[in-house]
């Protein structure tokens, strides 16, 4: 497999002149000027799916812009990534800015956009700065303003820094966040597709999602096909956390198993330690277990054992750390992060940390296991955004995974764990 | 139109509606929070769940919000036999991980939809042993009480207060459990329509802190349908009393008038019946009173004395059962009888009714495409207000003239909802006859409404708003237009009078053919001084009948203490000729109806004189042309007796005296203590732009001297406009001036000139 | 606080989107940036920028958590403490740099030189326990050792003043409102 996103990682962040020089730009040729529909087309071919973490097809979300859909349209990168154990789309913004670039114009050529925002978590300010800088290159040598490469069309593109929250991330709360309210998920329907910023036909993708377009369109779905191993297609930056010796990312073919990432590119475990469990793809996905190392990650492999891709960011669990101690942990930052919009998540996620608690603490009793399985059932399928459910993916599955330790917490009155050294 | 069933029992809706609607509308018991009528649905709450069963035979049934759900014809819901029940259950047990457990020292309890909710989904026992999250309760002014532990987080406040009120010092603050509804800082609100927060919170984060203070649970109030006095609107009230006091006042839904708001001046300035100076007995200053006699006995004494050079005056404000009676008083002693105290109001009153053609209701101009505003209207009817918010906030064209500082015209302005133009109200008639309406010929625009405020327009300001109602009528474009008038029962104190009748009245005092004056609800020596203080001496006998101690009451030879509104039963006719019974709600010991005085001076039974008065009103209802149950609505354009045909001379050059109002001042609710203690503007100054300054040669701090002999201290305040000197309606009894005349410059000194 | 030519800026900035309040984030920032949080004076300039009102700035401030409406030390230090940087040991180091400082999270060390907070996953996971210096500089691999030894290290920068003078805080109240109060 060929390394594209991370392709000029290593060289740290290209100027213009350096990231034309490596071929920078280049697929713009191929796309930019080709009827939008055959593009389209190619991308369906390709089968991209969604990279933020709900893995949709990429060219069936875009096919749902109406053909008449009024302008200005708009098409928004979801660079907020806040998940944690994600950390690839700031890679991208960090170690090469103009791929990014590159990418929100081709989308946007195809989409036939009039402006791309490209939302950036706080966090990440120093990326934006890059990026910033990057845009205004980009602009200078022709690639964005008016009539670009004598097409007939033009795009510009505006670098927005959020100010922190992981709720931004979802897509109706990120444009909330953008047109200056607080970032309150939005009902759907109306879909962003056909009523987002302000009022407008809109496309959210995650950063990672764009920046293959442009090398599919140029490259055809069958190269794109062939990156992939195991059944899936192309490439995907995994990342890897937790008790490993080299954690890192690591842009590998989409459907590499969990052994390769941890055991081979990320180092193996810590000495000393034991791996007890994993979430493939950041903090909202299920837990896996050591024996499902074989499988390998990629749309279809965690589900068949109750689990999903996310963002594959793998959160590796050790035997140093009590899972229930883990899920804890894993619900401060829910808790902490609900936009408090509807009630199941605001009261119900506290209710469950505190539930959790009291097993670490040493107050629970077996009622409170009845309890808490009951609270993942009902909260998970009826609040109002996809947030909670995410929040109560690892719990759930943590507590039938790991529920023989509820009971010992219970006979123990606590964790008799020595929790992370 | 179709029909879904809700746990297969059949429920009709109509196009559009939504599940929970139309279960509601049908009867059906169902937990909900973030749902209101007016405010529309949020789904936030999550606690109108249903299941959906499904229409193919393999796809499992689902979960939905019925708040969210469309209905469909045919869909059938499972409510309490399915699984959302236990959905139910949960979101209301996650509402009392938070919400403190106390109820017995609650003012809500008892009338609270979280108790009802929590009831309703049978979620009774506490099975939660944690921490609650809490939060400081906030200092919200004289009128609303904050308890923000008590918050459920449904969000209504916020979209009550930011999104149809369109007020922006109220919001929500922090994120996920720590979200918490309040202000920047502590105080009183900025919105005429706070006190709603009350009504819209489920919970008693938001009480009437009015209330509070004289707190009853709200069954052991007494409790009747009234209508509002504090404005022409008429809005449906509730008050409700308790020992023969007045606790508080809710909102009654009239459908037709005001669905589900009122406004602070309503709910607040109510309490002008409990003021400290109330006069709650009868009272002798003058003349000799047998002392076995009672008081009636002396009364009729005196009156038949005067038998023929009595004279009986009335107000706008007061209902029109009150003038019907002094009628009849007027009939049997020879009197002459007049129901407005200035004649320019009576002519104002009168011209406004003459130019008012399909008065819009406040559903009518909250559904409007345009409108065009004449006045202050937030300080003249605050309720008309808050319906053009509601053209602001889906961005239709308006345009707005006036004089003074109106938060209605700041609203248009800050939103860019429209054109505001700021003119001196003797310019008025000019403005409007070249208004350019260019902004409202766009096609959509079918509806147009035209909002007087006739406190503040001369005659010929009303004859423009004619010429003005003609040229935007065309054949696809409806103009509905009618006036916030000066008092809550100006409409039916033009009804019942004869013409003149204020400018007879006080003809007849100047020629001393009257000696004799009962005044009953009004203030001539106070709010009519100008034109009623110089025939003070020239009345042997002041009567004077009220219920707030008013510079004429002061005056008076005998003071007796009259029933409010609220206190006993009554009609008013508001600015579309509605004609609205009121009812007693409590009873108050010491005081009297007007009815009661009447019948005790009379030979006439109360019983007979509501007889009467059916009589009469079956006559007037034979003109009626909309009825319903509410009230029954006059054809303007067929009552006679309407024509007004005084007019006073008007100066033109000069500065413009004119009243600073505020929204919730009144003539009553200026007696309200809390409320009155919110009002921005101060007695005793005169307000001026400081360009008007400059020609004056003042600045503030200075006196400015009227030729009355008064001297006020100048404040310049910007949002004035030019050429006009605002003073309150207090300070305009002080000066003893008339608002709107026009001063020439040569009456007004200032200090240097005057050494 | 600002100049003419920076306000300049920050309207031309504005003036991109189609409702000015979109920027409202941007403004914000600005007045952060300048005086290390956003003060009333800074609320009311960005309150004229926008057209949002007082109580309307507010609610963006309190709900995004990169803003602040009270006063820092002359450095914010962010502690990751999710998922990965938890499992490598971020309570430690949050409690050592805790003790270290002298007072609780979110208030200003006795110095003045840092306020320390905790922080959602910075997407520094590869380098857990990581930390966050003034929203830009990295912190990586920190052991109660290391985050003492990084605090050590604040506290001797020389004293910087900054161009409008307010860099510098000495004392803050704890927000009953952004904390709420456990009972
Ligand atoms: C709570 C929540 C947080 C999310 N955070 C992110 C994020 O940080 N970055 C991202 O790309 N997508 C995120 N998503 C997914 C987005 O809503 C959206 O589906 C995605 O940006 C679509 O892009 P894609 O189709 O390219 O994946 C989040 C979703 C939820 C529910
Ligand atoms: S304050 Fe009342 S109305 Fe507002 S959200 Fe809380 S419970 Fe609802
Ligand atoms: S979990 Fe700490 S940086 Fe990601």
């Amino acid at each position: 497999m060929e390394k594209i996103l991370s392709r000029n990682f290593s060289a740290g962040p290209l100027d213009f002149a350096a990231y034309k020089a490596a071929d920078g730009y280049k697929t713009l040729e191929s796309v930019i000027g080709r009827p939008r529909g055959d593009l389209l087309n190619e991308l369906k071919q390709s089968g991209l799916k969604g990279c933020g973490g709900a893995g949709f097809l990429t060219a069936l979300k875009w096919s749902f812009k109406a053909p008449d859909a009024p302008h200005p349209i708009y098409l928004v990168v979801n660079l907020d990534e806040a998940e944690p154990g994600s950390f690839k789309d700031r890679q991208v913004l960090y170690r090469d800015p103009h791929t990014l670039i590159e990418g929100t114009i081709a989308a946007s050529y195809v989409l036939n956009a009039d402006k791309a925002f490209i939302f950036i978590r706080g966090e990440y300010r120093k990326g934006a700065r890059l990026l910033e800088k990057a845009v205004q290159e980009a602009h200078n040598n022709g690639l964005l303003g008016q009539n670009i490469m004598n097409s007939g069309w033009g795009l510009e593109i505006d670098v927005h820094l959020s100010a922190g929250r992981y709720i931004c991330g979802e897509e109706t709360a990120l444009l909330n966040a953008l047109e200056g309210y607080r970032a309150n998920p939005r009902s759907k329907p109306p879909f962003p597709v056909a009523k987002g910023l302000w009022g407008q036909p809109t496309i959210v993708n995650n950063a990672e999602t764009i920046s293959h377009v442009p090398f599919i369109l140029a490259r055809g779905a069958q190269w794109f096909k062939d990156q992939g191993i195991n059944g899936a297609f192309g490439s995907h930056i995994y990342q890897v956390s937790g008790a490993v010796k080299s954690p890192g990312f690591f842009e590998l073919p989409l459907g590499t198993t969990a052994r390769e990432i941890i055991f081979n590119q990320a180092g193996g475990m810590l000495p000393g330690r034991k791996l007890t469990g994993f979430l493939p793809g950041g903090a909202s996905t299920q837990f896996m277990l050591p024996e499902h190392l074989d499988i390998p990650l990629h749309w279809d492999g965690p589900p068949t054992v109750g689990s999903r891709l996310g963002t594959g960011g793998i959160i590796v669990m050790d035997d140093h750390i009590c899972p229930i101690d883990f899920m804890s942990n894993l619900m401060l930052f829910f808790t902490r992060e609900s936009c408090g919009y509807c009630t199941p998540c605001r009261d119900g996620l506290p209710y469950v940390k505190h539930l959790l608690d009291k097993f670490e603490q040493g107050s629970a009793t077996e009622k409170d296991i009845d309890t808490l399985k009951e609270l993942c059932e009902v909260i998970y399928p009826n609040t109002f955004c996809a947030f909670a459910p995410g929040a109560l993916m690892p719990i759930t599955t943590g507590v039938e995974k790991f529920e023989s330790l509820l009971h010992e917490h219970i006979k123990n009155k606590g964790c008799t764990m020595k929790r992370c050294a | 139109m179709g029909t879904i069933y809700i746990d297969d029992k059949p429920v009709e809706f109509e196009a559009g509606q939504n599940v929970l609607q139309a279960t509601l509308k049908a009867g059906i018991d169902i937990t909900y929070f973030c749902y209101h009528e007016a405010l529309g649905s949020a789904g936030s709450c999550r606690l109108c769940a249903m299941e959906l069963e499904p229409t193919k035979k393999d796809d499992k049934s689902r979960v939905v919000m019925s708040c969210m759900q469309v209905a469909q014809d045919g869909q059938r819901y499972r409510l309490n036999k399915g699984s959302a029940d236990k959905v139910r259950q949960h979101v209301v047990e996650y509402y009392m991980t938070r919400h403190p457990h106390d109820c017995p020292v609650c003012d809500e309890a008892g009338h609270c939809h979280l108790q009802d909710m929590t009831i309703l989904s049978r979620q009774t026992y506490r099975r939660y042993d944690g921490k609650k999250q809490t939060f400081p309760d906030q200092e919200m002014g004289p009128l609303i009480w904050n308890t923000a532990n008590r918050c459920i987080t449904c969000y209504r406040c916020a979209r009550f207060y930011q999104n149809y009120a369109l007020g922006d010092d109220f919001g929500v603050y922090c994120s996920g459990q720590k979200t918490t509804f309040r202000r920047s800082e502590p105080g009183a609100f900025d919105s005429p329509f706070s006190g709603n927060m009350i009504d819209v919170c489920p919970t008693g984060t938001f009480t009437d802190k009015v209330f509070r203070r004289k707190y009853s649970r709200t069954w052991q109030l007494e409790k009747a349908t009234s209508v509002c006095n504090h404005c022409s609107t008429g809005c449906n009230t509730e008050p409700g009393g308790r020992e023969g006091t007045l606790r508080r006042i809710h909102p009654m839904t009239n459908p037709h008038i005001n669905p589900h708001f009122i406004c602070d001046r309503g709910r607040y300035g109510e309490h002008y019946s409990e003021a400290s100076d109330r006069p709650l007995k009868c009272i002798i200053r003058k003349g000799a009173k047998n002392p076995y006699d009672n008081i009636y006995t002396h009364l009729t004494r005196c009156l038949k004395k005067a038998s023929g050079r009595i004279g009986i005056l009335s107000s706008e404000h007061e209902d029109l059962q009150t003038h019907y009676m002094l009628k009849q008083l007027a009939v049997h002693y020879k009197g002459i009888f007049s129901p407005f105290i200035l004649p320019d109001t009576e002519t104002r009153t009168r011209s406004a009714i003459q130019a008012t053609q399909l008065p819009p209701s406040l559903p009518d101009i909250e559904t409007a495409d345009a409108a065009i505003i004449l006045g202050s209207l937030t300080e003249a009817a605050p309720m008309m207000d808050l319906a053009v918010r509601q053209l602001i906030a889906k961005q239709k064209p308006i345009i707005m003239v006036h004089a003074v500082p109106s938060l209605l015209a700041d609203l248009i302005q800050h939103r860019n909802a429209g054109e505001v133009i700021s003119a001196t109200p003797k310019n008025w008639h000019q403005v409007i006859d070249h208004l350019d309406t260019s902004r409202l010929s766009d096609e959509k625009v079918k509806k147009i409404v035209l909002l007087g405020v006739a406190g503040e327009m001369d005659v010929p300001a009303i004859n423009a708003f004619s010429r003005l109602k003609e040229k935007l009528s065309q054949e696809t474009v409806t103009v509905q237009s009618g006036f916030a008038l000066e008092g809550a029962n100006a409409m039916g104190a033009a009804v019942i009078s004869n013409e003149n009748s204020a400018h007879e009245l006080l003809e007849a005092i100047q020629k001393l053919y009257v000696d004799t004056l009962i005044v009953c609800g009004a203030d001539p020596f106070g709010e009519g001084a100008a034109e009623w203080e110089p025939l003070r001496n020239k009345i042997r006998q002041l009567i004077v009948l009220d219920n707030i101690n008013t510079e004429t009451v002061k005056q008076a030879d005998i003071v007796l203490p009259l029933a409010t509104w609220s206190e006993r039963c009554g009609y008013s006719v508001n600015y579309e000729g509605r004609v609205q019974p009121f009812e007693q709600a409590y009873q108050r010991s010491s005081v009297i109806s007007p009815t009661e005085f009447v019948a005790h001076l009379t030979p006439h039974s109360v019983e007979a004189l509501y007889r009467q008065r059916d009589v009469w009103l079956t006559q007037l209802s034979a003109q009626l042309v909309i009825s319903d149950q509410m009230g029954i609505q006059l054809n303007l354009q067929q009552l006679s007796g309407i024509k007004n045909t005084y007019s006073s001379h008007i100066e033109t050059e000069g500065l413009q005296l004119v009243k600073l109002p505020w929204h919730g001042g009144g003539v009553r609710a200026d007696f309200a203590k809390e409320l009155a203690s919110c009002n921005p503007w101060k007695d005793h100054y005169v307000y001026l732009h400081t360009d008007t300054a400059k020609q004056l040669n003042v600045t503030t701090g200075k006196q400015l001297h009227f030729k009355s002999g008064a001297s006020l201290e100048v404040l310049c305040d910007n949002r004035i406009t030019k050429d006009c000197l605002a003073v309150t309606p207090l300070t305009l009894g002080r000066i003893k001036c008339k608002a709107n005349i026009v001063l020439p410059l040569h009456q007004i000194h200032t200090g240097e000139t005057d050494q | 606080m600002f100049t003419e030519d920076e306000l300049e800026h920050l309207r031309e900035h504005l003036s991109h989107y189609p409702e000015r309040r979109a920027g409202a984030i941007y403004c914000l920032y600005a007045v952060q940036d300048k005086i290390g949080y956003i003060d009333d004076k800074g609320i009311m300039m960005v309150t004229e920028l926008t057209g949002l009102s007082k109580t309307q700035l507010e609610e963006l401030i309190t709900f995004f958590t990169l803003l602040r409406r009270r006063p820092v030390g002359r450095n914010v230090l962010r502690i990751c403490d999710s998922i990965s940087c938890h499992v490598m040991g971020s309570r430690q180091v949050l409690e050592a740099a805790e003790a270290h400082t002298g007072v609780a999270l979110g208030e200003i060390s006795r110095t003045g030189s840092v306020t320390i907070l905790p922080s959602i996953c910075l997407g520094l996971c590869n380098h857990a326990p990581a930390a966050l210096l003034n929203d830009e500089d990295e912190v990586s691999r920190l052991t109660p050792e290391s985050v003492q030894k990084l605090l050590d290290e604040l506290d001797q920068q020389p004293f910087q003043q900054s161009a409008t003078g307010s860099q510098v805080i000495a004392t803050s109240g704890h927000s009953m409102l952004t904390e709420g109060r456990d009972h």
